[in-house]
């Protein structure tokens, strides 16, 4: 035990001192959590904004800009042409409505082609649809204006042929036709001629999630003291980003960590040391410990951190912590079996960070989105990247899951399997060394 | 002639690791099959509003409601690229019961039925309302759907509040029943017609930050340029490993110039990453069917012009880090984050607006979206501009690493006297 403790507090020395390394697992993490949890964010808004420039500014522009205005669901933004554009490339807004200049005189032209330019990303869906709603509004005072027309045209017509009624013989135009046009706008005021029959009901169908609401999981009990819970998340793409991210620098960090085991073997003192009784066995698992702590050390300070920066408790869930852990072992035992194959530390920290970004990667730690499946997904699943982020997706979505289900789950399994299969290889690899 | 020397030396070394020659070659073309699988719904992803369906129930089942079917189902039949991922809002025809069942399962967002008799009682003044049904759970959903039925029930308030001001006016002048013989039938359709005619009003135009490319064409330019900075870390391992060992130092004291050394890394690097260049190309062409008709001089300037940007940040690396595992630890780290910061992961549309200011000072950022222009066939002005913006870069990173290059040089020869 003495021996083990010595080794670990040795090693923890070493490992420890390289401070800015430890820094640099910690910040770059964050970042790149920053923009996955940002870009694989899949919650919706409450509200559909759009953009809406009025280079006419007469009464008929603002008419149709206060009727769009009221609607619920959509949210208005005035602004001019060129930031109106520069929304919808940015994907700030569905997309943006620029009335156009001569709009009221085009409409009382009658000429109503092109009057408003509707601007819209390739990924716009409702596009088509606002301009629906937008168009209703615009038909009002399209109707307003041809029922005028209609009737002063009607009065000039029957006046030829000496048809009015004497009452009616001198009416100046203008007035007539102003009238007749307040006339059909005041019928509004009643309510609109045509209603529908709104009706809301409930589906049954609660596991659809939608329109960013979270669905909260039964069984999977937060850990005791913590006063968060999933709905508190409020931003699951975040947790899964975040722990995507954790899982991709745990791995970075203990495959860079490891080179210990090549390191003293190049330099011959493992082969000095295994010949006193026992050390073999105290320097490996000194050097395991000496992982693990510095892992633990990792995942605490970035859930720390993910905590107070995004408001996110990675480990709010007993699952989660425990998922982590069988995830940590799985790649101390793997760093260690692969050092042990490595002749120098050169090839250990020149391949290292390579093996960790590939395995990231086809792992699914940058595209850790719960609803992926399909060829990503089942290749994903040869990584301990791709099982531990399986095991979180399944336990942070489930529901009536327990912590036996986790450990008797096939994910888990896998991976416990692997770390003690590997950690035995490995440790039979350096007691090999000594022939 | 040491310039050739150094490079065939660089080569030999890169091509002596069989593992690492497999991996520099066969990558690429699986990460953009694996980017495409996993990450290609980004390109079209709508922040505000998923796609979703909207079930008709026709119950009045006349010529007339028909119509109005017809036209709710052509309204949203824009045409959608073959390749995207992304579905438009759909109307299905279906019957109540049905609708019914698809509401409560989730695969319609609401339901729209026309009664019976709808288009009887419009003609006589009485208006049937139309029954509109949406899921509460889904509260954007449902305002939508409201919205856009209640645009247009006003569509046909307008109508008949037009045809209502004609009967008005006309029997003020002359008659009420006089409209009715000669002008209602006229009025009814003229007033239908002029509401119903609001698509005319749309110009539409459609803007993007992406130029218009395939998710293929798209992938194949982020990843091009993540790879082409992969090369880069060969010859910051090739400089740092001659620190490491000594050969920079005596290199310092033999005839060789600064200027030839960087040369001769330089061109290593653009070696290796032409080689790699066309390890992704020819197969993207060839499988994923990637537009390369552009003219190859455009290409060859872009991929030239990257190379040497890749080059200089490499060499900036490699001066800069004390070991080898410093070298290769930034190199890695700096190209991972460059690529999430510059959009060769994630498109930079999805980007928060402060990670899309950062991108700005990236590589990934400038070659990519040149790339893009190459693929999607449209070389604009910016084309240029992300080629000056390259080569500014490249010569800041260079004239940077010569300053710190001559420090180091000093401070080894004030040791050693």
């Amino acid at each position: 035990m003495h021996k083990i403790l010595t080794v670990l507090k040795y090693k923890l020395k070493i490992l420890l001192s390289d401070k800015s390394f430890m820094l640099a697992m910690t910040v770059i993490p964050l970042i790149l959590t920053i923009i996955t949890g940002y870009a694989l964010k899949f919650e919706k808004e409450n509200k559909i904004p759009l953009a809406v420039c009025d280079l006419d500014k007469t009464d008929y522009s603002k008419t149709v800009i206060d009727l769009i205005s009221k609607k619920d669901g959509l949210e208005i933004i005035i602004t001019d042409e060129e930031t109106a554009v520069e929304m919808v490339r940015d994907y700030k807004v569905e997309a943006a409505y620029i009335i156009k200049e001569g709009f009221k005189e085009n409409l009382i032209k009658g000429n109503t082609n092109g009057i408003i330019e509707q601007v819209s990303s390739p990924s716009s869906i409702a596009s088509n649809m606002i301009g629906e709603i937008i168009g209703g509004e615009i038909s009002r005072i399209i109707i307003n204006i041809t029922a005028a027309d209609w009737v002063v045209s009607e009065y000039n017509s029957l006046k030829a042929d000496n048809r009015l009624k004497s009452a009616y013989s001198e009416k100046d135009v203008d007035v007539l036709w102003q009238e007749a046009w307040d006339y059909t706008d005041s019928l509004w005021a009643s309510g609109p001629a045509m209603t529908i029959d709104y009706i809301e009901i409930e589906s049954s169908n609660v596991t659809e999630n939608p329109d960013n609401i979270n669905v909260e999981s039964s069984m999977n009990k937060p850990v005791p003291g913590s006063s968060m819970n999933k709905s508190a998340f409020g931003t699951d793409s975040i947790s899964s980003a975040a722990f995507g991210m954790l899982t991709a620098f745990i791995m970075f960090m203990l495959m860079f960590n490891s080179s210990w085991l090549v390191e003293e073997k190049e330099n011959g003192t493992l082969k000095r040391i295994i010949s006193g009784p026992g050390a073999i066995s105290a320097l490996f698992i000194g050097n395991i410990l000496s992982l693990i702590f510095i892992g633990l050390i990792q995942i605490v300070l970035f859930s720390f951190i993910c905590t107070i920066v995004f408001k996110v408790n990675l480990f709010a869930y007993v699952s989660n912590i425990c998922i982590i852990i069988i995830y940590l072992f799985s790649v101390i035992s793997l760093s260690l079996f692969i050092s042990s194959f490595l002749k120098t530390r050169i090839q250990l920290q020149a391949g290292a960070p390579l093996f960790s970004i590939i395995t990231g990667f086809i792992g699914g730690c940058f595209w850790n989105i719960p609803q992926a499946g399909g060829f990503v997904k089942t290749i994903s699943l040869f990584t301990p990247q791709g099982l531990a982020l399986d095991l979180f997706n399944i336990f942070s979505a489930g529901a009536n899951l327990s912590l036996v289900n986790l450990l008797t789950s096939w994910q888990a399994v896998v991976l416990i399997l692997s770390s003690i299969l590997l950690t035995v290889l490995s440790y039979v690899r350096i007691k090999n060394l000594r022939y | 002639m040491r310039i050739p020397i150094i490079i065939k030396n660089d080569l030999k070394l890169f091509f002596s690791d069989w593992k690492a020659v497999i991996l520099f070659f066969g990558l690429p073309i699986a990460f953009v099959s694996i980017f495409i699988s996993s990450l290609s719904p980004l390109l079209d992803m709508n922040r505000f509003v998923d796609s979703f369906n909207i079930a008709l129930v026709d119950k009045d089942d006349t010529v007339e409601s028909r119509v109005l079917i017809n036209q709710f189902i052509s309204s949203q039949s824009a045409e959608y690229d073959i390749d995207s991922t992304r579905n438009p809002i759909s109307f299905i025809k279906t019957d109540e019961a049905s609708a019914m069942d698809m509401l409560n399962n989730g695969d319609v967002a609401g339901v729209i039925i026309i009664p019976e008799g709808f288009v009887y009682s419009m003609s006589i003044g009485e208006n049937k309302p139309l029954k509109v049904i949406t899921d509460s759970s889904r509260p954007l959903y449902a305002l939508f759907i409201k919205n856009y039925m209640e645009s247009y029930a006003n569509i046909i308030s307008a109508a008949q509040n037009g045809i209502m001001t004609a009967y008005v006016y006309y029997d003020k002048f002359v008659s009420g029943k006089e409209f009715y013989d000669e002008k209602y039938a006229d009025v009814v359709t003229s007033f239908s017609l002029k509401a119903l005619s609001k698509n005319d009003l749309f110009v539409n135009k459609e803007v993007s930050y992406i130029p218009n490319v395939t998710k293929y064409e798209y992938f194949t330019a982020a990843l091009l340029v993540v790879f082409i900075m992969f090369s880069g870390i060969m010859g910051i391992k090739f400089t740092a490993s001659e620190k490491l060992h000594g050969i920079s130092d005596r290199l310092s004291v033999s005839p060789l110039k600064d200027a030839e050394l960087i040369l001769a890394r330089f061109i290593t690097v653009f070696i290796l990453s032409l080689l790699q260049f066309f390890a992704l190309i020819v197969p993207a062409g060839l499988i994923f069917k990637i537009y390369l008709n552009a003219s190859p001089v455009y290409m060859l300037i872009m991929f030239v012009t990257t190379v040497f940007t890749v080059s200089a940040c490499a060499i900036f690396v490699a001066v800069i880090s004390p070991t080898p595992a410093a070298a290769d630890l930034a190199g890695s780290l700096g190209t991972l984050l460059m690529a999430a910061i510059g959009g060769s992961i994630y498109p930079l549309t999805s980007l928060p607006d402060g990670i899309k200011s950062l991108s700005y000072l990236t590589i990934n950022r400038w070659a990519v979206d040149g790339f893009l222009q190459i693929f999607s066939g449209q070389i604009s002005a910016s084309y240029y501009h992300d080629i000056g913006i390259l080569m500014l870069m490249g010569a800041v990173y260079i004239f940077i690493s010569i300053i710190l290059l001559k420090l180091q040089k000093g401070n080894v020869l004030r040791i050693r006297s």
